[in-house]
C-alpha cells in the first residue's frame, strides 16, 4: 500500500473514486457480445480458415522455391581461376599415376627390349608376360596403366606358338600405346592450363610449387634409371632406342609432375587457423496456420581463416563470403499476446558470392547446405515486428572440398542468434 | 450501490471459471457486476470519455480472453485482477499515443532547474492543498472524474497510479519509465493541481 501523507480530503476522495461505478454506454454489452461472437464463432470461420491456411502453405512453398531457384540462377559458380592449394577437380586422383607405377613403366620398357634368347609367353587372362632368358624365369605383372613402347625393336626367336603370342602381344601393345598417348595428350593439355592458372593466380607460390615439382621429378627420374639399370644387369638385356622417346619423355615428365602434386596433396603443407563465422541476416515469418509459421530470409556469412604455409612459414588470409536462404517451419509451444516460445526446424541453402586467398580472388564451387533446429522466443514490439532470440543446432554439408573452411572443421555447430523479424 | 459486495467467495470463483470457459451467461453476469468499476478505471486514466469507451471495449475482451490464466486469491481478487488488466491496457494505449512524453518534458524542465526550490516553495504557499472534506464530498463524482481527465497526462497518470491504485513511487516510476524522484515530484504537483481545481469548483458553487 502507498505510504503517502495525504490530507484527509484526498483519502476520502480516493475511497469514493475507488468505489464509484461509472455506467458504460448502454449499447456496450451488445457490442461486446458481437465482438465475443466474432472471436468464438468457429463454424462460420472454419472453412475460410482452412482455405486460408492451405493458401498460405502453398504460397509459402512457392515463395521458397522461387527464392532458392532465383538464388541459384543469380549466383552461378563463376569460372575464375581455381584455388592454388588444390588441383582442379577434373583431375581426379584416380587418373594420377603414382611414382611406383612410373618405375614399372620404365622397367617394362626395358624388359620389352629383348633381343635374343628369350622366350616370351603371354597369359591372356592375367596379362602376365613371362621372360625366360637363358633358363632364368622372371615374371613381371603388367598393370593397366603401363604404356607399351619400343615394341618394334623387340626380337624374339620365333617358334610356332610363340610367334602367335608375340603378335597378339604386339597388337595389344600398339593399342594400349595409342590409348596412352591420347590420354597423355589430354592430360598434358589439362596440366598446361593448370600451370597457366597457377602462374596467374599466385606467382610466387606457383614458382615454389614448380621448383618442388622439378626437384621431385629429377629424383624420380634418377630412381627410375637406377631401377632400369639393375633390371638390365639382372636380365642381361640391353636398353633399346625408343621410337616414342620424345612424347613419352614429355608425358613422363608431366606424369611425374602430376604424381608429385598428388604427393603434395596427400601431405598438406598448409595449416589453418579458423575464425568464428560472422552471420548477418534478414528474417521473415508467414503465419500459415495457428501456431505454425513459415520462416525464410537472407543470411550473409563470412568465413575467415589465417593460412600458414608450412614450408616457408608465411601466413596469409583466406576469406569466403556466402549468401544463404534459410527455410524453416516454426511451431509455437507457448503463445501469448506479446510473445511466444517456439521450436523451429529447416534447412539453409547457400552459395559463395566471393572468396579470396592471399588477396587473390577465386571461385568456390557447389552449394553449401545445412540442417537447422532451434528453440527460440520472440517478443512483438510492433504489430508486424518482433525481436527474437534463438539457441540452435546446425549440421553443415559442403560439397566443395578444394578449400578448407570453418564449416569443414566444424560441420556441427551450436548457434546463438538474435535480431528482428518481420511477420506477414 | 455496491453490487460487488453481494458476491460470495464461491460465487466469485464459479464466475471466474465459467467466464474462462467462455460461457456467455457468466460473461454477462461478470459485466453486470464489474463493468461500472472497470469503466471508472478507464475514465480516470484516459483523457476523454470517447477514448475511455474504446479502451473499455478492448479491455473487456482481453479480460475475458485472459480469465483462464486467473488464479483466485481470496474475496475480491477477481475484481482486483480485472482492474489491473484494465489499467495495463490504459497504460499501454497511453504509451502508444506517446502521452508519456509529457512526463519526460516535465522531467527535463526539472533537470534544467527552471523550477527551483524557491519557486516551488512559493508555489506551494500560493496553492495550499488543504480543503474541507465535507465540501469535497458534495461535488458529484462524475465531475471529479471529469476534472481528473482534464489534468495534464503526466499528473493524471501518476495521480491514478499512486493515489487511486495505491502503488509506491518506485512501482509507478517503473510503469511510467521515469525515475522515482520524478514520480514523487509529479505527484506533489498533481495533488496541488487537483486541490486548486476543486477549490475553484467549490468557490463557483458557493458564488452561485
Amino acid at each position: 500500500m502507498n505510504e503517502q501523507n495525504n490530507p484527509q480530503w484526498l483519502d476520502t476522495l480516493r475511497n469514493d473514486v475507488n468505489h464509484y461505478e461509472s455506467l458504460p454506454p448502454t449499447s456496450e454489452w451488445t457490442h461486446l457480445e458481437a465482438s465475443l461472437d466474432a472471436q468464438g464463432t468457429v463454424p462460420k470461420k472454419a472453412l475460410w480458415t482452412i482455405q486460408s491456411h492451405w493458401l498460405r502453405i502453398v504460397g509459402s512453398g512457392a515463395i521458397a522455391a522461387l527464392l532458392v531457384l532465383g538464388f541459384l540462377l543469380i549466383y552461378p559458380a563463376s569460372e575464375g581461376p581455381a584455388p592454388i592449394v588444390q588441383l582442379p577437380t577434373e583431375v581426379s586422383t584416380a587418373e594420377l599415376i603414382e611414382p611406383s607405377t612410373l618405375l614399372l613403366v620404365d622397367s617394362v620398357s626395358v624388359n620389352l627390349s629383348i633381343r635374343t634368347n628369350t622366350v616370351a609367353q603371354m597369359m591372356p587372362s592375367t596379362e602376365t608376360l613371362t621372360l625366360a632368358p637363358l633358363g632364368e624365369v622372371t615374371q613381371i605383372t603388367l598393370l593397366d596403366e603401363i604404356p607399351f613402347v619400343a615394341t618394334e625393336q623387340t626380337t624374339i626367336q620365333p617358334t610356332k606358338t610363340t610367334q602367335v603370342v608375340v603378335d597378339s602381344l604386339l597388337m595389344l601393345k600398339r593399342k594400349r600405346q595409342r590409348e596412352y598417348l591420347e590420354q597423355l595428350e589430354m592430360e598434358n593439355e589439362r596440366i598446361r592450363v593448370y600451370n597457366e592458372q597457377l602462374e596467374q593466380s599466385v606467382s610466387h607460390l606457383a614458382n615454389k610449387r614448380f621448383t618442388i615439382g622439378l626437384m621431385a621429378d629429377a629424383g624420380l627420374m634418377n630412381q627410375s634409371n637406377s631401377v632400369s639399370g639393375s633390371t638390365n644387369q639382372m636380365m642381361s638385356l640391353a636398353v633399346s632406342d625408343m621410337n616414342y622417346e620424345s612424347p613419352t619423355n614429355e608425358a613422363k615428365g608431366l606424369k611425374l609432375y602430376n604424381a608429385n602434386n598428388y604427393a603434395f596433396i596427400a601431405q598438406p603443407s598448409y595449416s589453418y587457423h579458423h575464425k568464428y563465422p560472422l552471420n548477418l541476416g534478414l528474417s521473415f515469418a508467414i503465419n500459415v496456420a495457428p501456431r505454425l509459421a513459415f520462416v525464410t530470409g537472407l543470411v550473409y556469412t563470412k568465413l575467415s581463416a589465417d593460412v600458414t604455409d608450412e614450408i616457408d612459414h608465411r601466413t596469409f588470409g583466406q576469406t569466403v563470403h556466402y549468401l544463404s536462404i534459410p527455410i524453416a517451419i516454426q511451431w509455437s509451444l507457448i503463445e501469448q499476446r506479446y510473445y511466444n516460445i517456439y521450436l523451429s526446424a529447416g534447412t539453409t541453402v547457400g552459395r559463395s558470392i566471393d572468396a579470396q586467398i592471399d588477396e587473390q580472388s577465386f571461385s568456390v564451387h557447389g552449394v553449401q547446405t545445412s540442417f537447422n533446429t532451434s528453440l527460440g522466443a520472440q517478443y512483438f514490439l510492433l504489430p508486424h515486428w518482433s525481436i527474437f532470440t534463438e539457441v540452435g543446432y546446425a549440421k553443415f554439408y559442403d560439397d566443395d572440398k578444394r578449400i578448407e573452411t570453418y564449416r569443414d572443421t566444424h560441420s556441427t555447430e551450436i548457434t546463438f542468434s538474435f535480431g528482428f523479424r518481420w511477420h506477414l | 450501490m455496491n453490487r460487488i459486495s453481494t458476491t460470495s467467495n464461491e460465487e466469485e470463483q464459479l464466475l471466474a471459471r465459467q467466464c474462462a470457459a467462455q460461457e456467455r451467461k457468466a460473461q454477462s453476469q461478470f459485466y453486470q457486476l464489474y463493468a461500472g468499476r472497470l469503466f471508472t478505471v478507464c475514465l480516470r486514466f484516459m483523457p476523454s470519455r470517447a477514448e475511455a469507451e474504446d479502451i473499455f471495449h478492448d479491455g473487456m475482451l482481453i479480460i475475458f480472453e485472459r480469465l483462464k490464466q486467473f488464479t483466485w486469491q481470496g474475496n475480491g481478487s477477481l475484481l482486483k485482477w480485472a482492474c489491473q488488466v484494465m489499467r495495463n491496457e490504459c497504460l499501454q494505449k497511453l504509451r502508444k499515443t506517446s502521452r508519456f512524453r509529457m512526463i519526460s518534458l516535465d522531467e527535463s524542465l526539472e533537470e534544467e532547474g527552471t523550477l527551483g526550490s524557491e519557486i516551488e516553495a512559493h508555489m506551494a504557499s500560493l496553492h495550499d492543498d488543504s480543503i474541507e472534506t465535507s465540501l469535497v464530498q458534495k461535488i458529484p463524482m462524475a465531475k471529479i472524474l471529469q476534472l481528473i481527465s482534464t489534468m495534464p497526462d503526466g499528473y493524471r497518470i501518476v495521480l491514478n497510479l499512486v493515489l487511486f491504485d495505491g502503488l509506491s513511487h518506485r512501482e509507478a516510476a517503473k510503469l511510467m519509465g521515469i525515475n522515482e524522484k520524478s514520480s514523487s515530484s509529479q505527484y506533489a504537483r498533481a495533488k496541488r493541481f487537483l486541490a486548486q481545481k476543486i477549490k475553484q469548483i467549490i468557490s463557483n458553487e458557493q458564488n452561485e
